[in-house]
């Protein structure tokens, strides 16, 4: 049994992307008002969703459209999945948020102001006990990431691994996520499949 | 693969070895801090007050620090940087020249990770792990999973974080600080005390380019959890850092019984402290000689894992269990056995763990040489 990827997502300022297809497409102004509009052209009721900061909404809709709103995963036991996201800006929207208000601050912003928060909400969300790690880099370095995987799998006994990149700053958000498991079926695990569905 | 060398900078010294001095002399880096910089009124927190002057200008104050204390250890091995990779943990960087536009001085972690990397001429990309409370342990973990690929020989894992107004008017706000210096575990915790400092710790697949004994030990497993429970409190049963730590021990092939020595998060919030005696209750480890670090250091956030790990593995090399600082009459329903005054006891292995934000729990495992 090998690593093949099952399924793949994106978000970026072109629309909701499932396995390379467009789902929804933006014609949203604001960051904000797009993001809403993919959860509800989704048909999502997740009360959670509505006090997220942009890059948990961001890491949530794109993981929602990888793993068909969680079926995917409802049967893979909690502690046999990991998650592995790559980011460059860290938390910088709920930071700026933050700082602004600083001589009265909201225990709600503040929450959101560290990037590995985005890991935890999905956690939360698909029952998800194993390792999250949350790697900052300039782009997306994906050997490094392939690497860093294929080394976790080999040494503990996870069966699925939600990876890939999440950003979002003042300017752009762009998320694209991969589902990989060890399986006979699907699409070799490797740095250049991945480079390839990334178009980068 | 091994820890080989290491160094603290905190309030308490810019060395391990005065900082393990200080504990042991019954110091605290915690004090009332008065900085109108930092917050309008007076707070318990462990800041560093002298003001760092020789290092290169350029640099940022949590730079500085970084770089101070990664030069540090750089005197004391030899190895080729060829194969050597900077794992960096912080979870907020250079937060303190953050604007209310956005704008800063390297604000973005990987800008400030680069910048490390470049003062040193580093040849191999750094990588920046940002976990939350338990970043310091993660980027070990990390750094050795690097080093398993066959890669690097050795990892530089230095976690830093400021005392800054960003983190201390959050925590206020939280109502998560603590009035009086932090009690880990006791009945009348109220919150954390925060602190700040760099950690370095220099490990290698190597032994042999270990010059001081003290800073020598064998890293045994380690492993991550989630409690896939909630993003600013732990879980009630405890069933991520569970997790964690029976991976660990799973992977070091070490029962429940072979650990000397625990060395916990114990941040003293009432939720964080009672968490974890459920864990080590339900685990049968409450017998288990245990420490709360953070009554001496603070809370310093993505440096406080390998803050701690060095201060483990100095108290196992050592064969000295540390009182937990601010612990009086112990205040948590699991069974536990917290250390209040310091004594002798022989250590062969240490459990470190650390719980943080976003639940996410991480525990690690080191034996003597």
């Amino acid at each position: 049994m090998t690593l093949k990827i099952s399924s793949f997502a994106r978000i970026d300022t072109g629309g909701a992307f499932k396995n390379g297809e467009l789902v929804v497409p933006n014609h949203q102004e604001g960051q904000d008002d797009f993001l809403l509009h993919i959860y509800k052209a989704l048909g999502i009721k997740y009360g959670k969703f509505h006090k997220m900061d942009p890059l948990c909404k961001l890491a949530f809709l794109t993981a929602e459209l990888l793993t068909d709103k969680g079926e995917i995963l409802k049967d893979v036991p909690p502690e046999d999945i990991f998650i592995v996201i790559g980011n460059s800006s860290s938390s910088i929207l709920s930071d700026t948020a933050h700082q602004q208000e600083i001589d009265m601050p909201s225990p709600a912003v503040f929450v959101y102001t560290l990037p590995n928060i985005m890991l935890g909400e999905l956690c939360i969300k698909y029952k998800i006990m194993g390792e999250n790690t949350c790697f900052q880099s300039e782009g997306y370095d994906i050997n490094f990431i392939d690497e860093y995987i294929e080394s976790t799998f080999k040494d503990t006994g996870y069966s699925h691994c939600i990876f890939g990149w999440v950003n979002a700053d003042h300017n752009n958000l762009s998320a694209h996520l991969f589902l990989v498991s060890k399986s006979d079926d699907g699409m070799h695990f490797t740095p250049e499949k991945i480079r390839s569905l990334m178009n980068i | 693969m091994y820890t080989i060398a290491d160094n603290i900078l905190s309030p308490l010294g810019e060395t391990t070895e005065a900082n393990f001095k200080a504990i042991l002399d019954g110091k605290t880096g915690i004090h009332l801090v008065q900085n109108q910089k930092l917050s309008t009124q007076a707070f318990q927190g462990a800041f560093i007050e002298q003001p760092f002057t020789e290092f290169d200008e350029s640099l940022t104050r949590l730079e500085g620090m970084f770089c101070r204390s990664i030069s540090t250890v750089l005197d004391e091995v030899d190895i080729n940087l060829k194969r050597t990779v900077l794992v960096l943990s912080s979870t907020k960087g250079n937060i303190d020249t953050l604007e209310n536009n956005g704008s800063g001085i390297r604000v973005k972690l990987t800008d400030l990770a680069t910048r490390i990397s470049d003062y040193f001429n580093f040849v191999n990309p750094p990588v920046l792990v940002s976990n939350a409370c338990i970043s310091g342990v993660s980027a070990i973990l990390v750094a050795q999973k690097l080093i398993n690929t066959g890669k690097y020989d050795n990892a530089i894992i230095s976690g830093g974080d400021l005392l800054s107004k960003f983190t201390l008017s959050g925590f206020q706000s939280l109502k998560a600080v603590s009035d009086h210096p932090c009690k880990p575990y006791d009945s009348t915790r109220n919150g954390i005390s925060l602190g700040e400092g760099v950690g370095t710790i220099v490990i290698s697949n190597k032994k042999d380019q270990n010059r001081n004994n003290k800073a020598l030990s064998y890293i045994k497993g380690g492993a991550q959890s989630n409690d896939a429970n909630h993003i600013s409190g732990p879980s009630r049963t405890g069933a991520g850092l569970k997790l964690a730590v029976l991976r660990a021990l799973s992977q070091a092939k070490l029962t429940v019984d072979e650990i000397d020595y625990i060395n916990a998060h114990g941040t003293a919030t009432l939720f964080n402290d009672e968490m974890e005696s459920i864990t080590f209750n339900d685990l049968e480890m409450g017998n288990i000689p245990l420490n709360s670090l953070k009554g001496y250091f603070g809370h310093t956030l993505g440096a406080s894992g390998t803050i701690e790990v060095i201060m483990a593995v100095r108290q196992m090399n050592s064969n000295t269990i540390i009182g937990s600082k601010g612990t009086n009459e112990i205040g948590v329903t699991g069974k536990m056995n917290v250390i209040k005054h310091t004594i002798d006891s022989k250590i062969e292995r240490v459990l470190k763990t650390s719980s943080g934000f976003g639940g996410c729990n991480a525990a690690i495992i080191f034996s003597k040489l």
